[in-house]
């Protein structure tokens, strides 16, 4: 085979491959849609679920959902932040730079199954929780952590240095110099990474079906140590009862919804992230 | 204005080396906790914790079966994945025009961002019933399906991190390259590769350590059957992963008992196995930090 | 006055009538809106040294870079024109762009060498175009290296990787991979800058010795360098030939005012 030929045929290698990936995507996406829009109507968005889920809507499922997913991000947040300025600013070696950021990827790469056993074996026993929504937040939160860090930290560390220079030079004190000229720099980058992991935490189930989550005859939790329902779990439950039409058709319907809340937070942080980066080139 | 100069300074650094005790040491509390609760099933020694029986009214703890299911169903999703995604992530580096990268890179991301429980849904829906009709089987929850499956899961992250190590490779190199004469094929397979290597060895990396901790599209579409296929190869039958066992049992299983120590102690295993691919990969991939993909 | 750049002049140089061995007509290049290059008609004398010279911005890079449609991947380049090299137009629907290069090598100002050991860097170009022995790979390196003088310096490292050279070296080893390949044309894009004075040397010579049997066009802002090397010049300027010629005529009795502000004192203003 010349030379030439194979250069062409490797090209359409990767020109199958590219259009073999796209199918999948477009198959992926035209699936949710095409099945979710007919299951949904105002009815659907607004109302409780009945008949294991069979019936009815998920009113309850989208509020339980945003309640996890805004407490998970409020209390992930302080902590993110403080650790990706601490990252950036105070530790100064390679050596630790690199120490920390095994640990932090390790964390991300932990399987989600494990959090949830985590979460099951320190607070809902040990501490004795029992199955909590607040519980569900905090490991949420948890998993949340590494994504929130590096993309704070990458936005903080960016920052020339000559600003923290001339901070201090004014008479600031590291404190006051991170607070007032780095954070307001930096908060967009660590936004991106907050909404990021909010449109990661909102879609998972297993770290919370067996410790925060409760599937039938929960509408609104009454306090902190109350299980919840929440969409991907309830798609988890309807999804077993495949042989279901009517079940199956609200799975549909349930991931769709996710599906909208999930995009509504990428898109977000990607719509963040274009405006900082067309900022920063003025 | 000293005190305050000196105060809000310590109280600042009170609170982010407090905030970074907390995210450090998460992974070893759960790597103790694990390992404390693994303990009970380990000292029991008929449990015959190594062999390929999983039956808890025995007192058998066979952890082998879940083992063979999480190697062999990520084994089949880097097969069918790291072909595909590096071929994929060649067309989107060194032949896309520069105007489509935004999109086609926004649009990956959105695809990395689909929840797992909805893959796993479309897996019931989809792929189980396809997987049944090709093969004339009794049920389309297989091994097999388990691994399209997750392939699917893991393409983006395999096709955005090797992009960016394409990406990362100075310009330069490839226009010296083609001044010799050689072809962009050539170029790419005897320049580009070689000097992008590691990067992409790191996102494979990566995306193996994802493949191994999928739990709920893997749950749904395994069959949960608690056996090695025989013979070894034969695919097409029901499994079970370490994830998909834990996803289905943990809930039902009394805490405190052998039968949780026993399911905990295939989520340490899974754990530290997980544990040690990211940090190998992080090795590797030095210079790229996405995380979010 | 402006020159008349559509004239073409050849000279005959000392061995006798040489043959053109690349030629442009009308050639204009845009990248994106800016008008790079300018109705350049010229002439390229085989076996010859030609050297473009001209101001920082003036299209010289380009000029030689659409030579071997290196620019081809530079986002929004245009072309118009001709530029015919042997028997058929560069760019033509059908030209083969890596046979192409293959014939017209380059070198290029920044000295890359890649991430593998200096024999295969050598053997970069030219393994791809045929199966080689392993003695004639050795050959083939042997010989290249002599011909940019690395061999003595580099013979017994040659498993060593490329980029524990000095930057000279590397420039010079370049030089070695682009011979191997046996094109007919070497262009150079300002050689040497990255260089210091002994390395910047050490190619002038190589360069000079390789005229036997190549045709060598390089850009370079150096006019001293110009002076020491060239057989040809070309003076380019916002993106027009302002004179070509000989070398000795161009120095001496320049025809155009400009020339010879530029080749006294560095300035154009055109």
């Amino acid at each position: 085979m010349s030379r030439k030929t194979k250069n062409t045929l490797f090209k359409s290698i990767t020109c199958i491959a590219v259009i073999t990936c796209f199918t999948i995507l477009l198959f992926l996406f035209g699936v949710i849609f095409w099945n979710g829009i007919p299951a949904i109507n105002l009815e659907f968005i607004s109302s409780s679920s009945s008949n294991f889920g069979a019936d009815g809507g998920i009113l309850y499922q989208i509020i339980g959902s945003v309640l996890i997913v805004i407490v998970s991000a409020l209390l992930s947040f302080p902590i993110a932040i403080g650790t990706a300025i601490f990252k950036s600013e105070y530790l100064k070696t390679p050596k630790w730079q690199k120490f920390s950021n095994i640990l932090i990827f390790g964390l991300n790469g932990i399987p989600s199954v494990v959090f949830g056993i985590f979460g099951l074996i320190l607070f809902v026993n040990i501490l004795g929780f029992g199955i909590s929504w607040f519980v569900g937040s905090i490991i949420l939160g948890i998993m949340m952590l590494p994504t929130i860090i590096l993309t704070s930290f990458q936005s903080i560390n960016s920052i020339p240095t000559i600003y923290r220079e001339s901070s201090l030079a004014l008479g600031l004190n590291k404190w006051e110099t991170i607070t007032k000229v780095l954070l307001p720099q930096g908060f967009s980058g660590a936004i991106t990474g907050l909404l990021i992991g909010l449109a990661r935490a909102i879609g998972e189930t297993a770290p919370i079906m067996f410790i925060a989550t409760a599937f039938s005859g929960v509408n609104l939790p009454q306090g902190i140590r109350e299980p919840v329902s929440t969409l991907p779990t309830h798609i988890l439950a309807l999804a077993q009862q495949a042989t279901n039409p009517e079940a199956l058709q609200n799975a549909w319907g349930t991931s769709l919804i996710l599906i909208i809340l999930v995009m509504l937070f990428s898109l977000s942080a990607l719509f963040i992230r274009n405006r900082q980066q067309s900022l920063s080139q003025l | 204005m000293r005190d305050t100069f000196v105060l809000s300074n310590r109280i600042g650094k009170n609170y982010v080396v407090l905030s970074t005790f907390i995210s450090t040491s998460i992974v070893f509390l759960i790597l103790i906790l694990l390992m404390i609760n693994s303990w009970q099933v380990i000292s029991l020694s008929d449990a015959n914790l190594f062999s390929s029986e999983w039956a808890p009214y025995k007192n058998s703890f066979g952890i082998l079966p879940m083992l063979y299911g999480t190697v062999i169903v990520t084994f089949i999703s880097l097969f069918l994945a790291i072909p595909l995604g590096i071929a994929t992530s060649i067309f989107t580096a060194e032949i896309l025009p520069e105007k489509y990268r935004y999109i086609v890179k926004s649009v990956l991301e959105l695809l990395a961002g689909i929840p797992s429980i909805i893959y796993g849904l479309i897996g019931i829906a989809f792929f189980s019933i396809w997987i049944q009709d090709f093969f004339q089987l009794q049920t389309g929850r297989t091994i097999l399906t388990a691994g399209i499956l997750l392939s699917i899961m893991i393409l983006p992250t395999i096709i955005t991190l090797s992009d960016d190590a394409l990406r990362s490779v100075p310009k330069k190199y490839r226009e010296a390259s083609k001044g010799l004469g050689l072809y962009q094929y050539e170029t790419i397979r005897f320049n580009l590769l070689p000097i992008a290597k590691s990067n992409i060895i790191g996102a494979v990396l990566l995306a193996l350590g994802r493949a191994l901790g999928e739990t709920m599209a893997v749950m749904l579409v395994i069959g949960s059957i608690d056996e090695i296929a025989s013979p070894f190869y034969n695919w097409l039958t029901p499994g079970q992963t370490v994830t998909s066992k834990l996803g289905r049992e943990i809930a039902e299983t009394s805490f405190g008992s052998v039968h949780f120590s026993a399911l905990i102690f295939m989520g340490f295993i899974l754990l530290s196995i997980v544990l040690v691919f990211t940090i190998i990969a992080q090795h590797y991939s030095k210079r790229t930090e996405r995380l979010y993909e | 006055m402006k020159n008349n750049s559509t004239l073409s002049i050849i000279h005959p140089s000392t061995s006798g009538i040489a043959d053109t061995i690349l030629h442009t007509s009308k050639l204009n290049v845009w990248i994106n809106d800016s008008h790079i290059l300018n109705d350049i008609n010229l002439s390229i004398p085989k076996n010859e040294i030609l050297c473009i010279i001209g101001p920082s911005g003036s299209g010289k890079s380009t000029l030689i870079r659409s030579f071997n449609r290196i620019n081809d991947d530079v986002e929004g380049f245009n072309l118009q024109g001709t530029i015919q090299f042997k028997d058929g137009n560069i760019y033509d629907i059908t030209q083969d762009t890596a046979l192409l290069r293959s014939k017209i090598g380059m070198v290029f100002q920044k000295p890359c060498v890649f991430p593998v050991s200096i024999a295969e860097n050598v053997l970069f170009g030219v393994q791809r175009q045929k199966k080689l022995s392993k003695i004639e790979k050795l050959n083939i390196v042997e010989e290249n290296l002599k011909s940019v003088s690395l061999w003595k310096e580099v013979s017994h490292r040659l498993n060593d990787s490329a980029t524990s050279l000095s930057i000279g070296q590397q420039q010079r080893l370049c030089i070695a991979r682009t011979l191997a390949v046996k094109p007919e044309i070497i262009m150079m894009d300002e050689p040497t800058s990255s260089l210091d004075p002994v390395s910047a040397r050490a190619i002038e010579d190589t360069i000079l010795h390789l005229k036997k049997e190549y045709t060598i066009i390089f850009v370079t802002h150096n006019i001293q360098q110009a002076e020491r090397v060239a057989d040809q010049l070309v003076f380019l300027c916002d993106g027009k030939i302002i004179e070509q010629g000989p070398v000795n005529k161009l120095f001496k009795n320049p025809v155009n005012p400009q020339t010879k502000e530029y080749l006294k004192n560095e300035f154009c203003d055109c």
